[in-house]
């Protein structure tokens, strides 16, 4: 990082971060939450290198913000959901607090690839992902044909490359 | 979220990895096939690079743990009254009285985007109608005790329902500059250069994230918010809501605004020459017929539309 840009960050943190923090606040519950979320907005500037020509800082950050809040729920739909399952099996399962956080990471990173999908098309990949279920099963289970199950897998697989790769 | 290469993928070769991925995915690829594709990957450097791209994403799921299906297909999808009932036969040991809190999990979170062109109606578990208008992404998160809608860029009208949940949540809509809460209302917000809320019917109470303000908007008017602050109030203008029809409605509209508004509902660009820029237009225009609408300018002002292809569109005195 050039000495120039460091003090363009800077300055952007000492003039900004408490109104971020205030207005993260009022979107979320947790303060704590809000402080790491200002944080990682920051950190996301930086790593995006253009906090030189940012001409409106508050939309700015609270754009970027505004992403970080949404991950932050959909993190903890996540998270609850899993509890949920791991609640409803018949036998206590344990599983560490780390290997849990990761799980939640796995799946966070996962459910972001599932939308950008139709909800047919999610449906039938993960029969096929996580069940690996058939073609012929995936038809039957979802009461449609098995070129209709092509057509979502293909779908799915272009939606996928699409985010990962291009 | 990209990889470093700079290069896009050649759709041909992508499609062919897809279709090869496909068949043998799908529980029938015979030996012939499953020979095909070997010697498909071996055709070329790229066509195997592409092949392992599509494995990396395949392995990303098969690393996922028992029960990721029903996490990821939970929104909306899963029957709360369901899952607790199971819940209540597991804790079998505590009774628990089923109150309006142990609706527990009443975690809507989902989003909706239009691409250029494109519109849609959305109507939410609560009521709640949502349009969207081109080029528009929303954030709809749902709690137990908010209902907050995130536009993240864009047009969209909304028009409240009563919150049917036991406790009453208040329903916002966050914008790039400030927040918009629903008093029982039917506005429409667009965040663009500013961010503009129109009020129809009910009120809503508009605050400026940056400076701070706030300021009831009521039925019939508008105001506008910049990076400096919520401006005057004044009326609003019924003609905004136009594409909900698929109409844009001109009074006496310059046409270089005009113009400005039609691009924004086609890929391409619509260039309205200085000169002609302040024409006034009047009239409804269809959204789903650009020729028709530029035809139809050509007949009622002295301009001359030249196209120099689909996507770039010239328009300049006669």
């Amino acid at each position: 990082m050039t000495q120039e840009y460091s003090s363009a960050i800077t300055d952007l943190y000492k003039q900004h971060n408490s109104w971020l923090v205030n207005w993260l606040r009022r979107k979320i519950d947790c303060p704590h939450r809000a402080l790491d979320l200002a944080h990682d907005t920051f950190l996301k500037i930086i790593s995006r290198a253009d906090a030189q020509e940012i001409r409106q800082p508050r939309s700015y950050l609270s754009t970027i913000a505004n992403g970080l809040v949404v991950d932050h729920y959909r993190r903890r739909s996540l998270e609850q959901a899993y509890q949920e399952y791991l609640l409803l099996q018949p036998e206590e399962v344990h599983i560490s607090l780390e290997e849990q956080a990761l799980i939640v990471e796995a799946l966070v990173s996962v459910d972001k690839l599932l939308d950008s999908m139709g909800k047919k098309a999610k449906q039938a990949f993960l029969l096929s992902q996580l069940d690996g279920l058939t073609y012929p099963e995936i038809a039957q289970q979802m009461g449609i044909s098995v070129s209709s199950v092509q057509k979502y897998m293909t779908q799915a697989m272009r939606a996928c490359y699409q985010v990962c790769y291009e | 979220m990209s990889a470093a290469n700079q290069t896009k993928t050649n759709s041909q070769v992508l499609e062919a990895a897809i279709a090869w991925k496909s068949c043998l995915a799908s529980g029938l690829a015979t030996p012939d096939q499953l020979a095909g594709c070997q010697r498909w990957r071996e055709e070329s450097p790229e066509h195997e690079m592409v092949w392992q791209r599509l494995v990396a994403i395949e392995s990303r799921f098969q690393a996922l743990p028992a029960g990721s299906r029903h996490v990821l297909t939970r929104r909306g999808q899963m029957d709360r009254r369901t899952v607790l009932k199971s819940l209540l036969v597991f804790a079998v040991a505590t009774p628990v009285a089923l109150t309006a809190t142990d609706w527990g999990n009443n975690l809507l979170l989902r989003d909706y985007y239009t691409k250029t062109g494109q519109r849609k109606r959305v109507v939410l578990p609560d009521g709640t109608e949502l349009h969207l208008n081109t080029d528009t992404a929303v954030d709809i998160l749902f709690d137990d005790q908010y209902r907050r809608i995130v536009l993240h860029r864009g047009e969209i009208t909304v028009n409240t329902a009563p919150d049917p949940f036991p406790v009453k949540r208040p329903l916002s809509v966050s914008t790039s500059r400030g927040q918009v809460r629903a008093l029982g209302t039917h506005f429409w917000i667009r965040d663009g250069r500013t961010t503009d809320v129109a009020v129809f019917d009910g009120a809503t109470e508009v605050t400026h994230d940056g400076q701070g303000e706030a300021r009831l908007v009521e039925k019939g008017y508008q105001v506008s918010l910049n990076r400096d602050g919520i401006g005057a109030l004044e009326p609003a203008n019924e003609n905004v809501m136009g594409w909900t029809e698929g109409k844009i409605i001109a009074q006496s509209m310059p046409l270089g605004v005009f113009l400005a508004e039609l691009e924004r509902y086609y890929r391409g660009v619509i260039v309205c020459d200085d000169a002609v820029a302040g024409l006034k237009l009047s009239g409804v225009f269809p959204l789903d017929n650009k020729e028709h609408v530029l035809n139809a300018i050509e007949q009622s002002l002295p301009v001359q539309v030249n196209s120099f292809s689909r996507f770039w569109v010239r328009v300049a005195a006669r």
